[in-house]
């Protein structure tokens, strides 16, 4: 997870930091970069922009700036449960002689899960059958309104459509289905699109396929007509549709891609 | 890796992904000429239904198959291919919102379980006499413009692309061939509660949009316009519109 001079802008660092470490992979690591030095003449730059002074959290910010100091961050960051903190810049380097400093956060190795089947049982075995719960869901905190009390629409939405789908990614295996997954991630306006997500229940139509039919033209030189994505769904179905045309494609070298699980998780 | 081929089995609804099980579906009927897919968009804003686009013949990935051509015949063929599980509400825009009322009324006479409530929009009630145009039977070319210019809602790019032209044109003239041969049947009004949404600027009006009234017998009929024209929800309060489609689902 990386945050280029970003954190110090969350309205409330703490339960921020909280969240980030919540999502998270194990043992994952945060790398930061962040001004951590007082520099008066940035301010009459970055001062002017608009959330710079958006902060809840004046306890922390306590000299009326949002930007905090090393030691700040240090601590901050060992209380929301990161295990150690490290400052990768050297006084001599560029950026740390004009304030800017990274730090590289390691998430927690483990991440306790609760036991949804567990907890099913037990609720099952003491509560009458109407009364046992359909959902369990896990969350850090229960959602509270300005007033206080348990905010229940907040809640009624936590977990709704979190990922999508029900099943394993199916990530691309061959350099044409790199590509037409990165065309329909653009076209469609979707963070993720895998060989099996379905085009049509992705919001897509006639006119949709005809912009992933023009970018195929562009990428491949092949006419794929727009009935023909209409009625090939899917990215692995558009794919066979080629391979007579365009012969087959090269396999993708194993790449571990770790760093992209993280950042959707995050995002 | 296996092809897949095109589904043999028609696929009359498309369910948008990540609903919570448990909510109620929001079945979207589309706009004459439209596909299901604007209304899955819709799943994207709307977090308290399990949207459900239905997807008519010879559009989509029902491309292939022949378009209706009339409100009968669309009415059984929908009958037999929903699902309909309730608890489930019917969202009908322009043409959607005439076949929400016969479906509707197809599923009384089948002693099928009803939806909850009719969300009708820009639509005239479908007693009122209405001027007979025969668009359906202009060329191509010209049945597009002409409809682009009464309501709009075809895009440009359709306009400058001959497939599409063609895509839309067979869909537009099946679409307006059911409503231009529509004629009302005196039945008596719906035993499920109405909410009717319109445009102010849109050639339907507000008092042919209260009429609706005389076919429920869940009175009084919620009624709310919106700033703009018949395609009035892809403007400017777009999010105000799902909001009202959301409460009135709920």
């Amino acid at each position: 997870m990386i945050a280029a001079s970003v954190l110090h802008d969350i309205r409330r660092i703490g339960p921020g930091l909280d969240t980030l470490r919540s999502v998270l992979a194990p043992g994952g690591t945060l790398l930061m970069v962040e001004q951590t030095a007082f520099r008066p003449w940035f301010d009459l730059t970055m001062g002017l922009q608009q959330g710079f002074d958006g902060y809840e959290d004046t306890e922390l910010r306590g000299w009326g700036h949002p930007l905090l100091d090393l030691e700040q961050w240090a601590d901050l960051l060992g209380s929301t449960g990161f295990g150690g903190s490290t400052v990768l810049t050297r006084p001599a380097d560029g950026p740390a002689s004009v304030g800017f400093d990274v730090i590289a956060a390691q998430g927690p190795l483990t991440t306790r899960r609760f036991d949804r089947e567990a907890l099913r049982e037990y609720t099952a075995e003491r509560l009458p059958k109407h009364m046992v719960p359909t959902r369990l869901l896990a969350l850090d905190r229960l959602p509270l309104s300005r007033t206080g009390k348990v905010d229940r629409g907040t809640l009624a939405k936590a977990g709704a459509r979190r990922t999508g789908r029900s099943r394993a990614a199916q990530p691309p295996t061959t350099d044409r289905q790199l590509k037409i997954v990165e065309i329909y991630r653009a076209v469609l306006g979707l963070s993720q699109v895998d060989l099996a997500d379905d085009f049509l229940e992705a919001g897509g139509d006639s006119l949709l396929a005809a912009r992933i039919s023009a970018a195929l033209q562009r990428a491949f030189g092949a006419e794929v007509p727009v009935g023909v994505i209409l009625q090939h769904p899917t990215v692995a179905a558009l794919d066979s549709w080629l391979e007579p045309i365009l012969g087959p494609a090269a396999p993708l070298d194993d790449q571990p891609d770790t760093g992209t699980v993280e950042s959707e998780e995050a995002a | 890796m296996s092809a897949v081929d095109a589904p043999s089995v028609p696929r009359w609804a498309i369910r948008a992904p990540g609903a919570d099980p448990a909510a109620r579906t929001l079945y979207c009927l589309p706009h004459g000429g439209g596909s299901a897919a604007e209304y899955v968009r819709w799943a994207r804003d709307l977090r308290k239904v399990a949207v459900c686009a239905v997807q008519l013949p010879g559009r989509g990935s029902r491309l292939a198959e022949p378009p209706h051509t009339s409100m009968a015949e669309l009415v059984r063929t929908l009958l037999a291919g929903l699902d309909l599980t309730p608890p489930y509400v019917f969202f009908g825009h322009s043409l959607g919102a005439l076949v929400a009322y016969e479906l509707t009324q197809a599923l009384r006479e089948a002693e099928r379980p009803l939806p909850e409530r009719l969300i009708l929009s820009s639509y005239p009630a479908p007693h009122l006499p209405r001027e007979r145009t025969l668009l359906h039977r202009l060329p191509d070319d010209e049945l597009l413009t002409e409809v682009a210019r009464m309501h709009g809602g075809i895009p440009d790019e359709v306009f400058a692309n001959a497939e599409l032209r063609r895509l839309a044109a067979v869909c537009v003239r099946a679409d307006y061939r059911i409503v231009e041969t529509y004629s009302w049947q005196p039945r008596p009004p719906l035993p499920v509660p109405i909410t009717v949404l319109g445009g102010q600027q849109d050639v339907v009006s507000t008092e042919q949009l209260a009429a609706w009234a005389e076919h429920t017998t869940e009175q009084p009929v919620q009624q709310r316009s919106f700033p703009g024209g018949h395609f009035y929800f892809r403007e400017r309060q777009r999010a105000a519109v799902l909001r009202t489609v959301e409460a009135a689902a709920c």
